[in-house]
């Protein structure tokens, strides 16, 4: 063995690299909360018994304010808002995740390719580039409504606009970090090169592909939102945010504020809640490599 | 009688955080005379850098002077001073040259310009042609022999050396008393810091100006101090004249530090361990966990003491048996 | 035969903003032979890293031959030539950068085995890392931290295990201590001298600190602009070095002796760029104090002055007071 100095007590700045969840939980606890809020919301959404049938119109009733039998009021349809706010979030939580995944699946080894080959890929990415100058939401509008509003078309046109941005991200990041000294020492070693993508390129850029996926799921929410508004996608009576903020938009000069103002707010603290976790992702995971 | 430039007394310098406290500079004690250089010395996170920053009020939050003073010579305590004061002081009468020249020099403004935005700023209104020629004549001194070229370019423009020669052209433009350098030529080449510190030698000190220097580097002490000042974990722990604590060091650290130098046919003396964590303020001498020489009264934290004259040791050994640890 | 034979190589770079191309190393030849370290000293743009890159194969040479083991690396494949990484490695300079921040230190140290060493099994591999961290100085439990957790020092210690698992008989050491405290540079170096003797190592000992060069080598290269202008045993070159660029660089070392002050020899200006390297003459020329016509007519090449002991200076011979003489020319900048 070397003669070489026991180095005990030489210092060591943090502890072991366990217990990282809970790290996250004390930094951050409001995107945690945030999270939270919303994975009830989804489990409530699909298992939870709603106060009343979202889809039933209940002409008995008629348009009424919130009171104690209807805690968001009710529509024009007599239907009641609160349990179409909530049931809406499944339709549109579902539909804005399913958009992001594929935008993930296909982004993210295009985004890899495309920084490990040189030639073709950077016509790829001026292509890109081109595709992302185009007005992608009219892109989408035109594509659900070709299709004869099927809703696998929105989740397309999602992953559409979704897509050139990972791709742009991921291949930023790795051509960062191809110029890292310890991606020298892997050629160094002869590490090859499906090793090297998976153990040394995903693990350091898999900290901002998750503060990139929540934003997406953020913006594929606002887009569903957009296109249901438009009366595209999700049609009426299935509930979504979107379409139940058309229909209640022109109560609102009459005073019935109620039924665009709940499902209006449901979209704006989950794009708020995500933009805060994609916030306290990225700042966890620089502090955690220093 | 020398004239002293600066005397720094029991400064402190704390890093407050949300849950401890790093004690970076603990009561340092120094004194600039004039004509002399004056080295800082230690390794990193000893505070050699901290409490210079401290000094010129340079330091950047959380970090903040907790006590102490700082004597510049017919202006007052530095520590006490406005902002506003401070700002005044700083260029006129204590010029500061940092590590990183490219840092020091703005990369949009021609370096004419920023002679002359220096001039402005403490309120010397000098024409653009006085301006200018004032320049030219400080870069000429610092040894830059086309000195209209380097007026008119740009910061990008220069190599390391030029720049650092640049930077302390400016530092000298208000003919400041004393010139603060901060590892004035850490970046450099070896061949171009030698040009530097002759410069800063030959140039720079005059009778009536000094300079606190503060470097890693022995070797630079040794050859272009008068006077030392060794640093360890935010404490002197010693400090006198470079032949007496070079020559004949009184703190187990200082040896070590001198044996670490690679000599060939030398035996390397390995430190144990590391620096200590200064977010606790330890009672016992904090070289103690990596001193060979430690005993019973190392459990107690030594004071700063003169063991012959301007030399100063902080070490329980020195009163055991006189000094030497060789 | 020299465990590491260098023949004339020569890489080139483009100049960033496509103006003109930067000579990084031109015409070297150097060899390195089992057991021994040869330093490589210079300044910065003298291509010394490069030049332990072209031998790492991370960059490919223009021109030349890298022959390890008696094998030419430049021939190799990809397949081939990662055979030969597990015999050829590298420690680089900055410890931190130089390890993956999201790998535990156990999985940075077994890597080279999982892949040099594929008929080792978890367990056995496991044992290795084991051992190999004791051996540079960590203890065995620090497999588990992340790099980020670690000192300079220990960082540096984890880049050294990694380099020696495979049981290497050349690493490239490039300027593996520049980055470092006094104390644990000597830490750092002690091990390293401790590494050499007992597994027999062979080191490119990359470096611009001549203290650090003279303590580790047994022979010495100096570099500048590119180019090898003086080799030789360290003894040698350091006593009576011949060629006025490692004069120069010999007398900007600082002693630590206040009352020792070596002999000087001013270069004029700053070190010159690669991209103005003169196609023909010496590329000192434009700095050196004892320049005379005939260096700027011819490409000055290495030359045997003494036996080992090549010189690229064609004043090579004169003494060492005439040049001393000639070179009081101050602090001038031209």
């Amino acid at each position: 063995m070397a003669t070489s100095p026991p180095n005990d007590s030489e210092r060591t700045k943090a502890a072991k690299p366990t217990g990282q969840f809970r790290d996250f939980v004390q930094m951050h606890p409001i995107a945690v909360g945030g999270a939270f809020f919303i994975v009830v919301l989804i489990l409530a959404s699909l298992f939870a018994p709603l106060p009343y049938d979202p889809e039933l119109p209940n002409p008995e009733v008629g348009i009424s304010p919130p009171s104690a039998d209807h805690w968001f009021g009710t529509d024009i349809t007599g239907a009641d808002v609160f349990s179409r706010t909530i049931a809406a979030a499944w339709v549109d939580l579902s539909l804005a995740l399913a958009g992001t995944l594929l935008s993930l699946a296909i982004g993210v080894p295009l985004g890899l390719a495309t920084s490990v080959k040189r030639r073709w890929s950077d016509n790829l990415v001026r292509g890109m580039d081109a595709f992302q100058a185009f007005p992608l939401l009219i892109l989408a509008l035109v594509l659900v409504s070709l299709s004869g509003n099927k809703l696998y078309m929105v989740v397309v046109a999602i992953a559409l606009i979704n897509i050139p941005r990972y791709m742009r991200l991921i291949r930023s990041e790795v051509l960062s970090l191809r110029e890292a000294r310890f991606m020298e020492a892997t050629t160094a070693m002869g590490v090859p090169l499906p090793r090297t993508l998976r153990k040394h390129v995903l693990p350091n850029v898999m900290g901002i592909i998750t503060a990139q996926t929540t934003l997406t799921m953020a913006n594929a929410i606002v887009v569903i939102a957009t296109l249901s508004f438009l009366g595209i996608g999700v049609a009426p009576p299935t509930p979504s945010w979107g379409s139940m903020i058309r229909s209640g938009s022109s109560n609102m000069i009459s005073g019935e504020w109620w039924i665009a103002l709940f499902p209006g707010l449901f979209v704006l603290i989950c794009v708020w809640i995500l933009n805060q976790l994609s916030d306290a992702i990225s700042d966890f995971n620089t502090r955690t490599t220093r | 009688m020398t004239q002293t430039l600066l005397s720094v007394r029991d400064l402190s310098v704390e890093f407050v955080g949300h849950k401890s406290t790093v004690h970076a500079v603990n009561g340092v004690n120094l004194r600039v005379n004039a004509g002399e250089i004056v080295g800082i010395v230690g390794e990193s996170g000893c505070g050699k850098s901290t409490a210079v920053k401290g000094i010129l009020g340079l330091l950047q939050p959380p970090g903040q002077v907790t006590g102490g003073e700082a004597e510049l010579a017919g202006h007052g305590d530095l520590l006490a001073m406005k902002n506003k004061q401070l700002r005044r002081v700083r260029g006129a009468s204590v010029g500061y040259v940092a590590q990183n020249p490219f840092g020091s020099l703005n990369p949009i403004y021609s370096i004419e310009v920023q002679f002359r935005n220096i001039l402005r700023a403490h309120g010397e209104p000098a024409s653009q042609k006085i301006a200018r020629e004032r320049a030219r004549t400080m870069l000429a001194n610092v040894g830059i022999a086309g000195p209209d070229r380097v007026l008119d370019g740009y910061a990008h423009q220069l190599s390391g050396g030029m720049a650092q020669r640049v930077v302390i052209a400016m530092a000298m433009l208000l003919e400041p008393e004393l010139i603060i350098a901060d590892e004035p030529t850490t970046g450099l080449d070896v061949t171009v810091q030698r040009q530097i510190l002759d410069l800063i030698r030959d140039r720079v000190v005059d009778s009536t100006r000094g300079i606190l220097l503060v470097t890693h580097d022995l070797g630079v002490i040794a050859q272009y101090c008068h006077r030392v000042v060794v640093m360890y974990a935010g404490k002197v722990v010693e400090a006198g004249s470079v032949e007496t604590v070079f020559g004949d060091p009184a703190h187990p650290y200082t040896s070590a530090l001198l044996g670490a130098i690679p000599r060939p046919g030398h035996e390397l003396t390995r430190l144990r361990g590391s620096v200590p964590d200064l977010r606790v303020i330890p009672t016992e001498c904090s070289f103690k966990p990596r001193c060979d020489y430690e005993f019973a009264a190392c459990s107690v934290s030594p004071n700063l003491r003169e063991i012959a004259p301007d030399h100063l040791v902080a070490c329980h050994l020195s009163e055991r048996v006189g000094h030497g640890t060789s | 035969m020299a465990l590491l034979e260098l023949e004339g190589i020569s890489k080139q770079f483009h100049a960033r903003g496509g103006k003109g191309i930067v000579r990084a190393v031109n015409d070297v030849s150097l060899s390195i032979d089992a057991g021994e370290t040869v330093a490589l000293i210079g300044e910065s743009g003298s291509g010394k890293s490069t030049l332990g890159r072209l031998v790492l194969r991370l960059l490919e040479p223009d021109q030349g031959a890298v022959r390890f083991e008696g094998i030419d690396l430049t021939k190799l494949n990809t397949k081939e030539m990662r055979e030969v990484r597990a015999r050829l490695q590298v420690v680089f300079q900055e410890p931190f950068e130089s390890l993956n921040p999201r790998m535990s230190v156990g999985d940075i140290v077994s890597e080279p085995l999982i892949i040099h060493n594929r008929a080792m099994n978890s367990s056995e591999r496991e044992i290795r890392v084991r051992e190999t961290l004791e051996r540079v100085g960590l203890r065995p439990d620090s497999a588990t931290r992340l790099p980020g957790q670690l000192s300079g020092g220990q960082q540096q210690r984890v880049g050294i295990a990694r380099a020696i698992i495979t049981n290497p008989s050349l690493i490239v050491l490039d300027e593996p201590t520049s980055s470092l405290d006094l104390s644990v540079r000597a830490q750092i170096l002690t091990l390293l001298a401790d590494l050499q003797r007992e597994l027999g190592l062979a080191y490119l000992f990359i470096s611009h600190d001549i203290s650090t060069v003279e303590y580790v080598s047994q022979r010495i290269a100096v570099m500048y602009l590119g180019e090898i202008l003086e080799t030789g045993p360290v003894t040698d070159v350091i006593k009576d070095p011949r060629h006025p660029y490692t004069r120069a660089l010999l007398s900007s070392r600082l002693s630590t002796d206040p009352n020792e002050s070596l002999p000087r020899l001013r270069l004029i200006g700053d070190i010159g760029s690669p991209t103005d390297v003169r196609e023909i003459g010496c590329v000192l020329a434009p700095r050196c104090p004892m320049v005379i016509d005939a260096c700027r007519d011819r490409k000055i090449e290495l030359e045997p002055f003494a036996p080992h002991h090549d010189v690229a200076c064609i004043r090579a011979a004169e003494t060492s007071d005439a040049l001393l003489a000639s070179s009081s020319s101050g602090i001038e900048y031209n």
